[in-house]
């Protein structure tokens, strides 16, 4: 039988949720004096099911981190997505979804694509909340 | 009985008449970070609680001062009935126990209490499930530690709260729902206390109940139902010193 894959395929160039938030807590290091870090990690098959209609293949939560008062860990947010990364789907936190006007019944939404991302991801980082629980880790570092 | 630690729900002092009042009586209030639905005040300075994980519904914080045991306090307002179906409610719960795992084997320590607004009954999905908040309603049933469901080993919580529902000592819950659906229930007790079974043995099963006044302040109206708030608080008492003295007594109130 003849080959009937293309002739190459090429790697996929489109950033996700998951890189996007990774190199954003290399760059909290620096802004933080490596005080306060985040992290990305991924959820279990139970909370894959549940924090997703139908069941995404990769799921995520967001913490920031207190390095110096014992590891703390602040989830920001879960997200989700299939092997095609968009769309992904997000769930906030609920004071931060009250604060972006996202429906707060559910503190869900999603996105479409990664300049949607961009974007969300830049209100969600720029949010009082996150300004707010950043500033107390700091505070309570010292 | 005079608190040593007081937890609130939903509690907002932004003019800080409560801590003035507090400090008083010598109460310090522990520092927020993320969660800002939970208030925390104590006798015991805030250096001995450190915060470790949190959402917005959950605080994890240990407890660890040298004259008592330490303790993994898992401080809750977890999601209303009104806006989560059974399964988020699970799903929830299996989160916050995820987490509540995760730092006891980091801490090595499985002496857990959990407090607050579960918004879940003592026989809710997520408060007896494999995997959630798996609680007992028996003690001595409890001690065996843990069970294997499907294979999987899933460790226990006592939990005493059983003891609040029905109307024995009145009132017959924490919170009054009159609900039109044909399963009704209208007395809830939503706000709880659950051990793990190596340190329920230091609870005072005696002690638990709901309060319906504080000082000369009376938490019920002219029909026996919530007022002020619309629920009820709980009080407990755990002996938690390392020493078998008088003087180690925790008392734990909280208000959600």
């Amino acid at each position: 039988m003849k080959n009937l894959w293309p002739e190459q395929f090429e790697e996929s160039t489109t950033d996700s949720l998951n890189t996007m938030l990774e190199e954003q807590a290399k760059l909290l290091i620096t802004i933080t004096k490596g005080i306060v870090s985040a992290e990305v990690i991924e959820l279990g098959e139970m909370s894959k099911l549940h924090e997703a209609s139908g069941s995404p293949d990769f799921a995520y939560r967001f913490n920031l981190v207190g390095k110096f008062i014992n590891d703390y860990k602040f989830q920001v947010m879960i997200f989700w997505h299939d092997i095609t990364f968009y769309p992904a789907g997000v769930k906030f936190d609920g004071q931060l979804a009250k604060e972006l006007q996202i429906d707060q019944t559910k503190n869900r939404a999603s996105v479409s694509n990664a300049l949607e991302a961009e974007v969300l991801v830049t209100r969600v980082l720029g949010s009082e909340r996150v300004r707010s629980v950043v500033g107390s880790i700091l505070r309570l570092s010292k | 009985m005079e608190a040593n630690i007081l937890i609130l729900a939903e509690h907002d002092d932004k003019d800080g008449q409560l801590l003035h009042a507090l400090s008083a009586r010598h109460f310090f209030s522990v520092p927020q970070i993320g969660c800002r639905r939970i208030s925390v005040f104590s006798q015991f300075e805030p250096k001995y609680f450190t915060h470790r994980r949190e959402t917005d519904r959950y605080s994890i914080m240990e407890f660890r001062n040298p004259e008592f045991e330490t303790v993994l306090f898992g401080l809750v307002h977890l999601s209303s009935k009104l806006y989560s179906t059974d399964t988020d409610q699970l799903m929830e719960a299996s989160h916050f126990i995820e987490d509540i795992e995760a730092m006891e084997q980091q801490l090595g320590n499985k002496n857990t209490i959990l407090i607050g607004d579960f918004n879940m009954d003592p026989f809710d999905l997520g408060m007896t499930t494999a995997g959630a908040i798996q609680c007992l309603s028996c003690l001595e049933s409890a001690k065996a530690g843990s069970r294997k469901a499907k294979g999987r080993e899933h460790s226990f919580f006592y939990n005493p709260s059983w003891n609040l529902l029905g109307d024995r000592s009145r009132p017959a819950g924490t919170y009054f729902y009159r609900d039109p659906h044909h399963r009704v229930i209208y007395w809830h007790v939503l706000d709880q206390v659950v051990l793990r079974p190596g340190i329920a043995t230091r609870f005072d099963k005696q002690s638990l109940r709901i309060l319906t006044e504080i000082g000369d302040v009376n938490l019920l109206d002219e029909r026996g139902k919530p007022a002020i708030s619309d629920h009820l608080p709980i009080c407990f008492s755990i002996d938690l010193a390392i020493q078998q003295t008088n003087t180690g007594t925790a008392n734990e109130e909280l208000v959600a």
